[in-house]
């Protein structure tokens, strides 16, 4: 997922609005295992 | 909603009307207008007014394209410098493979009638789609699908 958006990032994209099959459970996880490795990528401050 | 298909919303604390005790808003606290339509009339409107343009994502190719294109616009026509943004379903699971087999289920297990009715509207109200409906109806089967316990995150 991080590099993905890396590379949306990287051809000029300034933002993306998520969508998830199931908020509830996903949002958490998300937050979890993907929001660190989004700052360690400097995509999240 | 403007005609054309173009969407704007404005987002954040509004300034309040100068007078007697009225708090003077900071006009930068204002969120910026953003626009989700792509007829010609929507990527003019774009180029001319908001802050953002949301453009739709088949490929990382299409996007650096239809981005640059949008900016391009902007600066040629308004001397305006735009962002741009898109939209994504997120599958996160424990492994890539996981991930893949949650999107797959939810391809097969979608309302392709429910898909196909908004597509038809997109495509005859909007005109943003006209080169994309066709892939355009999985992301919808997709972002409309029932939650199902087995396409639930891994613990």
């Amino acid at each position: 997922v991080t590099d993905q958006l890396a590379q949306v990032s990287a051809a000029g994209i300034d933002g993306v609005v998520f969508g998830f099959l199931d908020y509830n459970e996903e949002l958490k996880y998300f937050d979890s295992a993907v929001m660190p490795l989004l700052r360690q990528a400097g995509l999240r401050r | 909603v403007e005609r054309g298909g173009a969407v704007r919303l404005r987002l954040g604390r509004l300034p309040r009307p100068a007078g007697p005790g009225a708090s003077q808003a900071d006009p930068e606290a204002l969120a910026g207008l953003i626009n989700a339509g792509h007829s010609p009339a929507a990527t003019a409107f774009s180029a001319r007014e908001v802050d953002f343009s949301f453009v739709g994502f088949d490929s990382v190719e299409q996007v650096r394209t239809v981005a640059a294109r949008m900016r391009e616009k902007a600066r040629t026509d308004h001397q305006r410098d735009i962002g741009v943004c898109t939209s994504a379903l997120v599958v996160c699971r424990e492994t890539e493979a996981e991930a893949r087999a949650v999107y797959r289920s939810i391809i097969e297990q979608g309302d392709r009638v429910a898909a196909d009715n908004l597509i038809k509207v997109l495509g005859i109200e909007s005109q943003s789609f006209n080169d994309r409906i066709e892939k355009y109806r999985e992301r919808v089967v997709a972002a409309g699908a029932p939650t199902r316990s087995s396409a639930r995150p891994s613990r």
